[in-house]
């Protein structure tokens, strides 16, 4: 049996358990001080119709007596990591799927799905004074479907013989893993619900959608084929990016910020011991135009100098000369167990020496102790906002600092 | 403009001038050859802003003039007329006519005077070299050149002269090759020029057609007269420095490979390795060799060398197959030196012959 626990409204909620003013009452949390969006609302909220990723203003129109929250990742990240442990007293088969999702695999653990479930919300209530949700069923699609049936504080469950009529209780745009384009697909072929798909047969699906055709129709008929991961699959990319506090409109801002991506970039790689060769700049415009533009390097590096120098390039190709609002850098294309910080342009230069020294005051005394001088005209240091990508522990943890 | 002339004469030359041509849509008269009958001499020409090209010929010139036209389809029509033919080419002010015993063709032409002339050159140093010693040097350096535009100075052949000696040296962020030749006479010009890879792999199609070849420079062009045939070419106007510097360090791990064994063992084992590194273990072990392809979802393969001299300590070093094999298949001693300073360093390749050797830069893996 697989059980998925889903936070409710979690960053909300944890707000309103650490600050009684704020319970029974409509609150948003929004990321940052400036420039943000709703990130999370409470139950309370969404009755008014707050919904995730509206903006302050837009928020405050449909609630104008609802409380905005900075949110304080720190808290949230200690929340979730603490959960995780937990979760793995009852058993070692559990996949952190986001902050506030996870996946276990109870099957071989003797412990009934609501007895587990019990185990988890008591734990969740008693030391965070915050509920979640729990499906339980025979895979993870069917686990994860049913933990949004009875939101919030629910579980359901879901038998093995039942999951049929299950999922056939949700149309194609509810599934977990549709989203809007392949709705919009289905739609054009005159499919709605699971039935439709399931009419469309499985050969005819893998001729449209070739690998994915076979997936989807496993989904229309409850069927999930990947189980809980537990293991952590090896990073494809490492990436950073920074909402800047304001715009900014120069190159030399934009160096500072590029310097300091490249350098949370490649320290990380470095710690996680990987090597990449293709770097990846993002710029988004105040419009939200978002572009990406990567650029393979004949070498590879885990060196910060050298993605820095990169970075830079393809910088100056993709920007337009606008004012810029968000930065990112990444690296992928990468090997593991392979630290490289040396080309033959570097003979002579003791890198070696430099980021090892670098890296252990950093490890030893925080982040960001010793780090590069033009850093420091940068407004906004540190990641402050927690990216999907981001788990309780492993390769993909990151320290979260508090924005603002 | 009308002339005569024997298909198997002129298609060479068509089929360099069209290398030189300007990629599509760029800039229509640089994708066009300028075809200009003189007297007896037909002369072909070429260009696209970076490289060009002039070659000529003997042909039978009815009527002197000139024209361009297409370089992609005056070599296709050529290509497929029948050897020995004798093509007839007549430019009517508007298109070129060409006919061979039954086939005829009209090209549109572009006016010749909207095609560029080569800036004229004043050479300040000059050289002359044997085609077959330039050749040599270029066959073993060239390889090495990156591909990677985002650094400049790394796309081409640095060009050394230096007494009697010519010094052609080339890197990508991996590789360093170098190699060297003495001249009979010697040369008062000292200078460093670096050769972009194009004109480079372009000197290397003619080198055979002379002797000797002429190479004239005035540190921002170069021309390269060889026979009839000139290419023209700007020079990267920045150089990676101290580009040999890096062989003078000490490199205190030596050994003793049998080259034709080694890369026949590489190519072997490295046919199952990681396709993004393109790794092989090169495992030293109590003065012995093995080779390890990195360990992938295929899975691995192993094979151990005889016929080699060690003398350090047991360490594994890890290379790009690729670039292995691109220094080594140019080694035509029997054995070569392999010279390390430890796992992580570069190593240097020497052939048995002193005049050319290459650096590599091993691929640091730490478990595989």
């Amino acid at each position: 049996m697989i059980l998925c626990m889903d936070m409710d409204a979690f960053f909300a909620s944890v707000e309103q358990a650490s600050n009684p003013s704020l319970r029974g009452k409509p609150i948003a949390v929004v990321g940052a001080k400036e420039r943000t969006v709703v990130v999370t609302s409470s139950y309370e909220a969404r009755r008014y119709g707050v919904k995730t990723g509206m903006s302050k203003y837009e928020a405050l129109k449909v609630c104008p007596f609802l409380t905005i929250v900075n949110a304080r990742n720190r808290k949230y990240t200690y929340v979730s990591k603490e959960i995780s442990s937990f979760l793995h007293k009852i058993t070692p088969h559990v996949e952190p799927y986001s902050i506030d999702e996870s996946f276990l695999d109870i099957s071989g653990t003797g412990i009934a799905p609501q007895d587990a479930a019990y185990m988890i919300k008591s734990f969740v209530k008693k030391n965070f004074g915050i509920t979640c949700s729990i499906g339980a069923g025979p895979n993870k699609f069917i686990a994860k479907m049913a933990s949004g049936i009875k939101k919030p504080d629910g579980y359901y469950c879901v038998e093995k013989d039942k999951v049929i009529e299950f999922v056939d209780m949700f149309r194609l745009k509810d599934f977990w893993g549709i989203g809007r384009r392949l709705t919009k697909r289905f739609a054009d072929m005159g499919v709605f619900t699971p039935a439709d798909l399931r009419a469309m047969g499985r050969d005819r699906l893998v001729e449209i959608f070739g690998v994915n055709g076979d997936h989807l129709y496993g989904l229309a008929c409850g069927e999930y084929i990947s189980g809980v991961k537990t293991e952590e699959e090896p990073m494809k990319s490492i990436g950073h990016s920074l909402t800047l506090p304001e715009n900014i409109s120069t190159r030399e801002e934009a160096e500072g910020y590029l310097l300091q991506l490249s350098d949370m970039v490649s320290s990380r790689a470095r710690r996680l011991r990987y090597s990449g060769k293709t770097i990846t700049v993002t710029i988004r415009y105040p419009d939200m135009g978002t572009f990406s533009q990567a650029h393979t390097i004949p070498f590879f590096t885990s060196a910060t100098h050298h993605i820095y120098a990169e970075a830079l390039t393809v910088f100056d190709k993709l920007w337009t000369g606008n004012s810029i609002r968000l930065l990112g850098v990444c690296i992928s294309n990468l090997v593991p167990e392979c630290v490289t910080l040396y080309n033959i342009e570097d003979s002579g230069k003791n890198w070696e020496g430099l980021y090892s020294a670098m890296d252990e005051i950093n490890t030893k005394y925080g982040e960001r102790t010793l780090q590069f001088g033009s850093v420091l005209n940068c407004r906004r240091k540190g990641s402050s906002v927690i990216s999907p990508a981001w788990r309780p522990s492993g390769d993909r943890h990151v320290n979260i600092i508090d924005g603002n | 403009m009308r002339f005569k002339v024997v298909r198997d004469d002129i298609f060479p030359f068509v089929q360099y001038a069209n290398s030189y041509t300007s990629p599509k849509n760029l800039n229509t008269v640089l994708q066009n050859i300028l075809i200009d009958a003189e007297s007896d001499t037909l002369s072909l020409r070429s260009t696209n802003m970076q490289i060009g090209f002039s070659g000529s010929l003997k042909a039978a010139v009815e009527e002197i003039g000139s024209a361009t036209v297409s370089g992609k389809k005056l070599m296709d029509i050529l290509k497929e007329l029948p050897e020995g033919a004798v093509v007839d080419f007549y430019h009517d002010g508007s298109k070129l006519n060409i006919k061979s015993g039954k086939s005829s063709f009209r090209l549109s032409t572009i006016s010749p005077e909207m095609f560029p002339t080569m800036s004229e050159i004043k050479p300040e140093y000059f050289i002359k070299v044997k085609s077959e010693t330039l050749q040599t040097l270029l066959k073993r350096t060239a390889f090495c050149i990156s591909n990677d535009s985002s650094k400049i100075e790394y796309t081409g052949a640095h060009f050394s002269v230096y007494g009697n000696r010519l010094e052609i040296s080339a890197a990508d962020f991996q590789r360093i090759a170098t190699s060297k030749a003495g001249f009979e006479e010697e040369f008062s010009d000292e200078f460093t020029i670096n050769i972009p890879k194009k004109t480079i792999m372009e000197l290397m199609k003619i080198l055979d057609i002379t002797e000797f070849v002429d190479v004239e420079t005035d540190k921002k062009q170069v021309l390269f007269k060889v026979g009839d045939i000139v290419i023209y070419s700007k020079l990267i106007e920045k150089y990676i420095k101290s580009i040999t510097k890096l062989f003078e360090a000490e490199y205190p791990i030596k050994a003793k490979i049998n080259t034709k064994a080694f890369v026949e063992v590489v190519r072997r084992v490295s046919a199952i390795t990681s396709e993004i590194t393109h790794g092989v273990v090169l495992s030293f072990n109590n003065g012995n060799l093995s080779i390890n392809s990195l360990e992938t979802e295929y899975g691995q393969g192993h094979e151990t060398m005889d016929d080699i001299i060690y003398n350090g300590e047991d360490m594994d070093i890890i290379f790009n197959a690729r670039h292995m094999l691109e220094i080594v298949t140019n080694i035509n001693s029997e054995y070569f030196s392999l010279e390390m300073q430890g796992r992580r360093s570069p190593a240097v390749i020497l052939p048995e012959d002193e005049s050319y050797k290459y650096l590599v830069v091993p691929i640091s893996i730490d478990k595989f």
